[in-house]
């Protein structure tokens, strides 16, 4: 079949049925942006736990001057902190660097990271703990390290900073789970909806097509442009969902997000340019899928 | 060549077979009028012809191709062998009459060259020139059936089949197609005509064959309808 009168086709059926065409493109918009989103997030969990797992892992707070905690009495003193740096340095290779951070290297850390608040203003240096930073070998070998220097004096705390990132990480991948069953639900609505409205273009032309059948025209020929036609609104769809993905990075993450958190690294460009084709290609085969399925059925023999 | 050899069609629901024992032989340029009252299996046996229906038992061929055995694939390919005129017409109300006429040929993927010179020629054989740009909702019911008539015929099909073409026309137009059949018919094309038109028919002398109940009562060259039996 030409091409030219395909397209005439389907532009007739489209308009022919514009309410359900509508519908069908907002359907469609509608859950492949939530599924865009959904990837959206998940890169970003990704990103972040890589960039952060990356960065610290065990922090080991020594006890201040006013610490009350059991292996505290008073601040810590420097044979502690040099017999606990040892310990640490024995369990080698499963520490990997440790590094020391002094009370006023802490206040300069913490008074970049909570600029512009008002926190700052009224926490002195003393406040803050000395600290090791330790980087492990592999990040889930923590116990081994709470064990060996938990207990020794001077040492007010251990702290896991993958756990606390973990819990953080968990809210975010719930989130992601419920975009998607949310998504899924949306796209299993839009498969219905496509199934529909195939099902109606395909009845009320049911007399071209007869007389399609009637003068040979093939199989192919006959179901082609009731397809095309739920490619064509799914095409749409996909586009507006891919634009609004991109709204998303844009004005949300760039403009809002990142300039204010400029501690979290956010999803690059390349990833966000990366969802789309599963966008289109997600949105593109449900449609044609379900309109050849309720086709099947309809215009037998 | 269309042959019929022992043919017999039973739907699923009813009790009465709708074809029973049907023979028939159908030679190439043949103008052949089935006729019957409504329920004698008219339909059935061009139902068969086209492949909407198989049979039940024995055999149709068309040009050594048994109809029945033809894989889905194949069935666009064969149909296109055939032109179908509809008792309703079955035209596009919002087309003009040259579209509906191109329609036929666009579906089949000709090129607009070929569309543009063989549209205009089989309206001037149906008698339409100069009305190509006539929407089928201002023409009568006579110019209707030839635009129909054009659209079953553009594709040079080699047979024509009619199922009550004239069922929906006055006398004058009805003979107005049948002289437009027959001449179609002089071009080679066979021609297999469903219909109860005994005038019609007995105008036109030609081979007449009877369905009764699903069986032939009568097969006759140049015969009359209704002297069945003398």
């Amino acid at each position: 079949m030409r091409l030219s009168f395909i397209a005439r086709e389907i532009g007739g059926g489209l308009r022919k049925n514009l309410t359900m065409t509508v519908a069908l493109v907002v359907s469609v918009a509608v859950s492949l942006a939530l599924l865009g989103s959904a990837f959206l997030l998940g890169a970003q969990v990704n990103r972040m736990k890589g960039y952060w797992y990356d960065k610290v892992q065990v922090s080991l707070f020594m006890c201040g001057p006013n610490s009350t905690a059991i292996n505290c009495d008073g601040g810590v003193t420097d044979e502690q902190r040099k017999a606990i740096y040892q310990a640490l340095q024995a369990l080698r290779p499963t520490v990997e660097t440790v590094y020391y951070e002094s009370s006023a290297q802490a206040y300069e850390r913490f008074k970049v990271q909570f600029k512009g608040s008002a926190l700052v203003g009224h926490v002195h240096p003393e406040a803050l703990p000395q600290s090791f930073r330790v980087k492990l070998d592999d990040p889930t070998h923590f116990a081994q390290v709470d064990a060996a220097v938990g207990a020794l004096s001077g040492v007010e705390n251990v702290q896991d900073q993958r756990q606390l990132l973990t819990r953080f990480f968990e809210i975010l991948n719930g989130l992601q789970t419920f975009a998607l069953a949310i998504a899924a639900a949306m796209l299993f609505v839009t498969v219905l909806l496509v199934m529909n409205t195939t099902r109606m273009a395909a009845y009320a032309r049911s007399r071209e097509t007869s007389i399609m059948r009637a003068v040979g025209a093939g199989n192919m020929a006959i179901r082609l442009p009731f397809i095309l036609e739920a490619a064509t609104a799914a095409l749409v769809g996909a586009g507006v969902a891919s634009g609004i993905v991109l709204a998303i990075k844009k004005y949300v993450i760039d403009t809002r997000l990142a300039p204010n958190y400029t501690f979290i690294a956010f999803v690059t460009w390349d990833e966000v340019l990366r969802i789309l084709p599963l966008i289109f290609g997600l949105g593109l085969g449900t449609t044609v899928l379900a309109s050849t399925l309720s086709l099947q059925r309809f215009l037998k023999g | 060549m269309i042959t019929f050899d022992h043919v017999s069609k039973k739907y699923k629901n009813s009790t009465k077979p709708a074809l029973e024992d049907i023979n028939i032989t159908i030679h190439e340029g043949e103008f052949v009028f089935l006729v019957g009252s409504s329920g004698s299996g008219k339909s059935s046996l061009l139902s068969l012809l086209d492949r909407k229906e198989r049979p039940t038992t024995g055999t149709v061929t068309v040009d050594g191709v048994n109809v029945a055995k033809l894989r889905n694939r194949k069935l666009p390919a064969y149909r296109r062998k055939m032109g179908i005129v509809f008792q309703d017409f079955r035209l596009l109300e919002k087309k003009t009459v040259f579209e509906n006429v191109a329609f036929g040929m666009e579906v089949l993927g000709k090129s607009r060259k070929e569309i543009r010179v063989r549209v205009p020629e089989v309206l001037e054989l149906v008698g339409l020139e100069g009305k190509e740009k006539r929407k089928i909702g201002e023409l009568s019911g006579g110019e209707r059936q030839r635009v129909a008539v054009a659209r079953a015929y553009v594709n040079s099909p080699t047979i024509l089949i009619a199922d009550e073409p004239t069922g929906n026309l006055d006398p004058v137009t009805s003979v107005g197609i049948m002289k437009l059949l027959d001449r179609i018919n002089r071009t080679g094309t066979t021609i297999i005509m469903a219909t109860h038109d005994v005038a019609i028919v007995n105008q036109m002398r030609k081979r007449i064959i009877q369905l009764d109940g699903g069986h032939i009562v009568r097969d006759q060259e140049r015969g009359i309808y209704g002297d069945a039996g003398h």
